[in-house]
C-alpha cells in the first residue's frame, strides 16, 4: 500500500533535487546525456553515471542514492536493468535498496511492462523521455511513499497500490460471490434488536 | 507456505525534493526541454546512424542481424521523438513490436521488415507534418503488418 505523507501536500508546485543523489544507468552516451540534461533542467546537481550493470552495482555500493533511473537494456551479454533492479532489491543494501527505482525502455511491450513490475520497479517509463511525464512520475513517488515487500518470489514496493476491485467486475476465486447483490433473505432488524445487540449489558453471574 | 514481510522506509526522497526553494514544476520541465534542444543535432546524428545499422542488419538474415534490428529500432525510437521525428519514432515503435514477435516466433519477414526501413528513410528525408495523410496512411499500413503478425502468433499458440 502507498500513504500520501501529509507533509509533502505542497509538493505539488515546486521540486528541490539539489541535494538528491541521482543514480543514472545508460549504455548509450547520447542517451545519458539527454537524461543528463534532463535532470540538470530539474535543478539536479548530483548525479551518478553508470553505463553498465557491474557501473550501476558499483555505484550502489557507495553512499546513498535518492532516485535511480535506470535504462532496461543495457551492454549485450551482460544482465539488462530488470536483472540489475532484481539483484538491488535482494541486496541488503541499506538504504539503497529500498531507493525509488524508474525504469526506461523504447519498447514497453506488456511482457517488459510486467518484467518492470515484478522486477520491483517504481515506475516503467517510455522513451523518447517527456520530462513532464518524467517529473510527474517523480512528484509521485516521493509522495507516494509505497511500503515494500518482500517474500520468496518478489521483493519491491507494494504492487497492489490501486484499488481497482475485481478484475473485469468478476471474482478470481472460485468461492468469491458474485458482484451482484442478490434478493433480501429476511426482514429487517428492528432498532430494539439492533440496540439489543450493541449495547453493552451487566452480565450477573 | 512462504512468509511475507513488510517494510516501511523513511521517505527520503520526498523529504529532499519538498524543502524550500528549488523550482517551479513548469519552470523545471522548461529548462529540461530547453537543454534537450540543445542536442537535436547530436540527437539526429544518431537517428540517421541508427537508420543506416537498421539498413545495414535487415541486409543480412541470420538470428544475430534479427537482433540488431530490434535495437537499432530501439534506438529511434529513444531519439527521433526528440528531435522533432515523431512519426519516424512511430514506425520505428511498429518495427521494435514486429521485430519482437518475429523473433519470438521464430520467423522473419524480409519484407516487412524492409517495408519499415524504407518508410522510416522517407518519412526522415519528406520532412511530412505529423498530421499530413500520407504520414497517416503509410502508418496505418504498418499497423495492418503488426496485428498480422499478433493473429499469426495467436493462432500459432492456440493451434
Amino acid at each position: 500500500m502507498s500513504f500520501v505523507d501529509p507533509s509533502l501536500a505542497n509538493l505539488g508546485s515546486r521540486i528541490d533535487l539539489r541535494k538528491a543523489t541521482i543514480l543514472l544507468v545508460e549504455p548509450n552516451n547520447q542517451a545519458m546525456d539527454v537524461l543528463a540534461s534532463i535532470f540538470l533542467g530539474f535543478g539536479a546537481t548530483h548525479c551518478l553515471k553508470a553505463t553498465s550493470f557491474e557501473e550501476a552495482q558499483q555505484a550502489v555500493h557507495g553512499a546513498p542514492v535518492d532516485l535511480i533511473a535506470c535504462e532496461a537494456t543495457l551492454q549485450p551479454d551482460q544482465p539488462d536493468g530488470y536483472e540489475f533492479v532484481s539483484w538491488l532489491r535482494r541486496s541488503g543494501l541499506e538504504p539503497n535498496a529500498f531507493a525509488p527505482v524508474l525504469l526506461l525502455s523504447s519498447h514497453t511491450s506488456s511482457r517488459n511492462v510486467s518484467r518492470a513490475r515484478d522486477c520491483g520497479a517504481h515506475f516503467m517509463v517510455t522513451k523518447p523521455l517527456a520530462p513532464a511525464v518524467l517529473l510527474q512520475r517523480i512528484v509521485w513517488i516521493a509522495q507516494h511513499n509505497r511500503t515494500f515487500v518482500s517474500c520468496d518470489v518478489y521483493t519491491g514496493p507494494d504492487r497492489r497500490f490501486q484499488n481497482l476491485g475485481p478484475p473485469d467486475g468478476v471474482g478470481r476465486r472460485h468461492n468469491d460471490l458474485p458482484a451482484e447483490v442478490g434478493a433480501v433473505a429476511g426482514a429487517n432488524m428492528d432498532q430494539d434488536e439492533i440496540d439489543s445487540l450493541l449495547t453493552p449489558k451487566k452480565v450477573v453471574r | 507456505m512462504s512468509s511475507v514481510s513488510y517494510i516501511r522506509r523513511p521517505n527520503r526522497l520526498g523529504k529532499l525534493i519538498s524543502t524550500p526553494g528549488g523550482r517551479k514544476l513548469g519552470e523545471a520541465v522548461a529548462t529540461a526541454e530547453a537543454n534537450i534542444e540543445s542536442l537535436r543535432p547530436g540527437l539526429l546524428a544518431e537517428v540517421d546512424q541508427a537508420l543506416e545499422g537498421l539498413r545495414e542488419a535487415a541486409g543480412r538474415n541470420d538470428v544475430a542481424s534479427h537482433a540488431e534490428v530490434y535495437k537499432r529500432a530501439t534506438a529511434v525510437v529513444s531519439f527521433a521523438g526528440l528531435c522533432g521525428l515523431t512519426r519516424v519514432g512511430e514506425v520505428a515503435y511498429n518495427l521494435c513490436e514486429l521485430s519482437d514477435r518475429y523473433i519470438d516466433a521464430g520467423v522473419w519477414n524480409e519484407a516487412a521488415i524492409a517495408a519499415h526501413i524504407q518508410t522510416m528513410s522517407v518519412l526522415r528525408m519528406a520532412n511530412l507534418p505529423d498530421d499530413s495523410p500520407e504520414a497517416e496512411a503509410v502508418l496505418d499500413g504498418l499497423k495492418t503488418l503488426v496485428r498480422r503478425a499478433e493473429e499469426r502468433a495467436a493462432a500459432a499458440e492456440s493451434s
